[in-house]
């Protein structure tokens, strides 16, 4: 299981990248988050939707309350052209601590840490 | 969630009912419903009991307490703004009832006493039947809130959230209009019969009706909803009908500005009004089409002065809103070109 502090901080591209593939609500985007990291990342979900006001206060998603398929409403999340901008230097960041860790560790014997 | 069974149900509406006593706004606790809903029938369809669904679903939810501080890190203001607006609400009521019920019979009376104001119909005849009829509904609205006040004060909070704006726009109506009110009588020789207490009065009131309608406008327009918390966002959301009861409401404030006899003094309010307006129209997406609408209530002010001695004053409002809406567009793009610049550079 990851630490909460690397879970919070990891939370905006992992959203963000989420909705890259299209449109997604609360419910869906959790599910695809548990599923792609084979439940080691368990957000409670009720704190998703905090974060997702947060993201859409910086413009980098845009909601819209429409009717589902069970006839109730629900509110769907879009990317936008800025948070796509944002996602790209977030990833270069994200490689860049990934390659630094690696270059790092390179030498040590991990399985002894 | 039309299979959940009576015992869910029961649960969803107990969890219903401590979650409205957060400071989470209405649309967040839709959704975070919705989202429980669609937890619960994922949870029945895998076949476990009631209880089980039930203790599965909050606990992926997360206790109340904890979503609530979650939101309230994200907004810090949250609580404050919600105590703000119940303050606001308990003022405008006030306001209604003193215009209603004080107000107005004064300034009857005084209509009655001045034939010469030409505001109220000067048949003697007509003031038993309204004095009689502004009774019976003070009677009635005695009663009412004494026998039916919780239900009556649910519904009106209800319908106030849910007609966002357009609850905004008639609370700074209500003040707009028992300020004009308040001017009349503060005018009135018979309570001032040296004319010393009246100018001093008058700027006090301004300053008051003036702040009132300032903090209706941000606690009902950014305040409460959760969709427009900050006043960019709302001027990105702007269409024709926020556009349009802006538009009435800086009408009225200019209509309100008249009943002092300061020499300039609506084009002193009008200006800045019409200005902010044409700077957050601005913003928004359909710019020309919020544009008519924003000026529609003046424009039609401005119909039946057309001839009148502040004609040129109409027009210069409309050149200022004009121009800084033209202003405003002219700074969103270049911010935005210069942002896309900067990205491309780096």
């Amino acid at each position: 299981m990851l630490s909460k502090e690397l879970t919070a901080a990891s939370s905006i591209p992992i959203i963000l990248s989420t909705l890259i593939e299209g449109e997604s609500y609360g419910y869906e985007i959790i599910k695809k988050i548990k599923e792609a990291s084979n439940g080691k990342i368990l957000y409670s979900d009720g704190t998703l939707y905090p974060v997702l006001r947060k993201l859409e206060d910086k413009e980098l998603i845009q909601s819209e309350w429409r009717i589902a398929e069970n006839q109730k409403r629900r509110r769907y999340y879009n990317i936008t052209d800025k948070g796509v901008t944002q996602l790209k230097e977030e990833k270069l960041s994200w490689e860049f601590m990934n390659g630094l860790l690696n270059t790092l560790w390179a030498p040590l014997p991990l399985t002894s840490v | 969630m039309g299979t959940t069974s009576a015992y869910i149900s029961l649960k969803v509406i107990e969890w219903q009912s401590n979650l409205a006593r957060t400071s989470l706004t209405p649309e967040d606790r839709e959704e975070l419903t919705s989202h429980l809903d669609d937890v619960i029938t994922e949870l029945t369809e895998l076949g476990l009991s009631d209880e089980e669904v039930w203790a599965v679903a909050t606990k992926r939810l997360g206790a109340v307490s904890a979503i609530e501080s979650e939101f309230e890190k994200v907004n810090p203001d949250i609580p404050f703004r919600k105590n703000g607006l119940l303050m606001v609400y308990g003022a405008v009521i006030m306001l209604l009832l003193q215009s209603f019920f004080i107000l107005a019979p004064a300034f009857m009376f005084k209509a009655y006493h001045h034939p010469d104001t030409s505001a109220v119909p000067g048949h003697e005849s007509i003031w038993p039947i309204i004095f009689n009829g502004l009774i019976l509904i003070l009677v009635c609205t005695i009663m009412a809130l004494i026998f039916k006040g919780r239900t009556i004060a649910k519904t009106i909070s209800a319908t106030l959230l849910r007609l966002n704006i357009f609850s905004a726009f008639i609370s700074a109506a209500i003040i707009i209009v028992s300020g004009f009110f308040i001017i009349q009588l503060i005018g009135f020789t018979a309570l001032d019969p040296l004319h010393t207490a009246a100018p001093k009065f008058k700027a006090l009131t301004q300053i008051f009706y003036f702040g009132l309608t300032g903090l209706i406008g941000y606690f009902l327009l950014i305040g409460n909803n959760q969709r427009i918390r900050t006043l960019m966002v709302f001027n990105r959301k702007l269409n024709w009908k926020p556009s349009l009861l802006l538009g009435a409401v800086a009408c009225l404030a200019i209509i309100f500005s008249y009943t002092y006899p300061v020499p300039y003094l609506p084009l002193f309010i009008g200006c800045p009004l019409f200005a902010t307006l044409g700077w957050m129209i601005s913003f928004s997406d359909k710019k020309s089409i919020n544009l008519f609408f924003g000026q529609l209530p003046l424009s039609l002010f401005c119909i039946s002065e057309l001839n009148g001695r502040y004609a040129s004053m109409f027009c210069s409002y409309y050149l200022v809103t004009v121009s800084f809406m033209l202003i405003g567009a002219l700074y969103q793009n270049g911010r935005n070109y210069l942002r896309k610049l900067l990205v491309k550079t780096w």
